[in-house]
């Protein structure tokens, strides 16, 4: 991979007795979109905090674009919190003239950003008048004015509807596409696995697993299977020499996974000596989810 | 500079709170300037005498008097401008609107300045409003207008200002401490109007004008301009600005300015 964007030498921050973020090293490269996962209180959006400026580190260093931090860089970075924060008396394009003077951006870009996230008919009312998917749209377009090189969403979809969630993916996957960076912090894992290429996982503060999300994902979970006789099946699933694990599914149907050497056609082809024909065979895919209660329990 | 005015103008011209604080404020601060005559002639009419001196004719409006009358009757409004400053700061904490502002790019210094702008804005206009009111009013009352009268006094307009400015920065200090408007108001009245006076007021009487007393904030700032009025009953007045009060106060503006921008710089914005 070409440029570094953000690069992050071991971070330290506490809270009193607690650590937050405990020798924290990432490398977030340009293009990429980077998850940042963790459960609630791993330090995620304390880090997100330092990055931006509001949260002052104990001990570490960070560079944006290569360069020390300092605020005008900022700037280039567009940044989607939790809970959309704005003047609530002041109406939607009166909150974005504030940003764009703190940004340096010319006023001609509201309408421009308040017509792509779809809120331009409401510009003019007041911020406090929104509805919740509005004020997070709202956030979007603040964090589009500067047409960042990065952009920055921590818990994006929280409180929002199936529809509105649906629209912050749209949007995520529109703007790398476009090759700009995306960092994302998240606990939804279903989430980062539809959008990132990398991630990294933080644990009480620690960062205990980063690499490529197409990497994790590679290979599978086993197959589901069923058949007209599903006891018969099972049974001889149990039979079958490298079989490591049988589960009966939701839909009624076995999960069944195999030890490493094993070929799926040898399978197939032993069930059907037996008499066995399927009417459902399919691959589980590996899911970041496992992996990730698997590190955590680690 | 003029962009972080602007910034900071945006934020406000469309603020209820503030337009309606800003109306009452100029109403206030007019009413109290032009009125003393009125209320001069109307003591009069109900007989009232100073030592044998009829109150109409004080000469409250004549080129020097009018400038430390005035900037002292007006110094008692600094208080609504207070709650303003208060309301503009605290709010950026409970709106978390100061945490959003320095991610989108304003670097803490950057913040501390609009807010300084605001408060130089407000002191300015008002110094600007009490030198034509002084001036209309003492063209009016002066029996003849004599160049250097005019001219003489008019430190009192640079104490005033000095005077609010620090009294802001005060005002702005305890909202970055308490954060929440409520509060900080009930703590700048609780202090400024009773808790320092009365300790004051118990040093002057066990000591006897005991030299901490010039030192207190709230005194230093209104001890800039001292009450001229017992002049009109032949009593000594200090009818000019003091060095010492000036750099007291000087110095007060300058801890609060160093102690608002450790509070916004060096502490994580939550």
């Amino acid at each position: 991979m070409n440029e570094i964007i953000l690069k992050i030498t071991g971070l330290t921050k506490h809270y009193g007795r607690i650590t937050a973020i405990n020798q924290l090293d990432l490398e977030v490269h340009k293009g990429s979109v980077f998850g940042l996962l963790g459960p609630n209180g791993s330090g995620k959006s304390t880090t997100l905090g330092i990055l931006l400026g509001v949260t002052q580190k104990d001990s570490g260093e960070y560079e944006w674009f290569s360069q020390k931090p300092e605020a005008s860089q900022r700037k280039k970075i567009g940044a989607i919190l939790e809970s959309p924060t704005f003047y609530p008396y002041l109406s939607g394009i009166q909150n974005l003239r504030v940003v764009c003077k703190i940004k340096d951006v010319h006023d001609s870009r509201i309408e421009e950003v308040l017509k792509q996230v779809g809120l331009f008919e409401r510009g003019n009312s007041p911020f406090k008048t929104y509805s919740l998917g509005m004020k997070q749209r709202l956030a979007i377009a603040s964090a589009l004015l500067s047409d960042p090189e990065v952009l920055i969403l921590d818990e994006p979809t929280n409180g929002l509807d199936p529809q509105g969630i649906a629209e912050i993916r749209e949007l995520i996957l529109t703007i790398a596409d476009s090759g700009k960076t995306i960092i994302l912090a998240s606990h939804l894992l279903d989430e980062v696995q539809k959008v990132c290429s990398h991630f990294a996982v933080l644990k009480n503060g620690k960062k205990i697993f980063s690499g490529s999300v197409a990497e994790s994902l590679s290979g599978n979970d086993g197959v589901e299977i069923s058949s007209g006789d599903l006891a018969r099946l099972e049974q001889l699933a149990q039979d079958f020499s490298g079989v490591k694990q049988i589960r009966k599914n939701n839909l009624s149907r076995l999960e069944v996974q195999f030890e490493n050497h094993v070929d799926i056609i040898n399978f197939h082809e032993y069930l059907i000596e037996n008499g066995i024909v399927l009417n459902h065979l399919a691959y589980i895919n590996k899911s970041l989810e496992k992996q990730f209660l698997e590190l955590l329990s680690a | 500079m003029w962009k972080l005015l602007q910034i900071e103008w945006l934020k406000l011209k469309n603020y209820k709170t503030f337009n309606r604080l800003a109306i009452v404020y100029f109403i206030l601060l007019l009413l109290i300037l032009s009125s003393v005559k009125l209320l001069l002639s109307w003591m009069q009419s109900s007989g009232v005498e100073f030592q044998g001196i009829s109150p109409s004719i004080i000469p409250f409006y004549d080129f020097p008097d009018v400038w430390q009358n005035l900037t002292y009757l007006a110094s008692y409004l600094k208080f609504f401008l207070g709650f303003i400053v208060i309301i503009s700061v605290t709010n950026e904490y409970s709106f978390r609107t100061i945490r959003q502002n320095i991610i989108d790019g304003m670097s803490p210094q950057s913040f501390l300045w609009s807010k300084q702008f605001m408060i130089f804005t407000f002191s300015l206009v008002n110094v600007v409003v009490l030198f034509l009111s002084g001036t209309l009013m003492g063209l009016l009352h002066s029996p003849s207008f004599e160049p250097h009268l005019f001219f003489t006094g008019m430190d009192f307009l640079l104490a005033h200002f000095l005077e609010l400015i620090t009294f802001l920065n005060l005002c702005m200090l305890l909202s970055l401490l308490l954060k929440k408007s409520g509060f900080a108001i009930i703590a700048l009245c609780f202090y400024g109007l009773i808790l320092e006076p009365a300790l004051v007021g118990f040093l002057n009487y066990k000591f006897d004008d005991h030299w901490l007393i010039s030192l207190f904030p709230i005194h230093a700032v209104n001890n800039l301009i001292e009450i001229p009025f017992q002049r009109y009953v032949f009593m000594e007045i200090q009818n000019y600005v003091a060095l010492g009060s000036f750099l007291i106060a000087l110095g007060w503006y300058f801890l609060s300015l160093f102690f608002n921008y450790l509070l916004i710089a060096k502490r994580d914005i939550a």
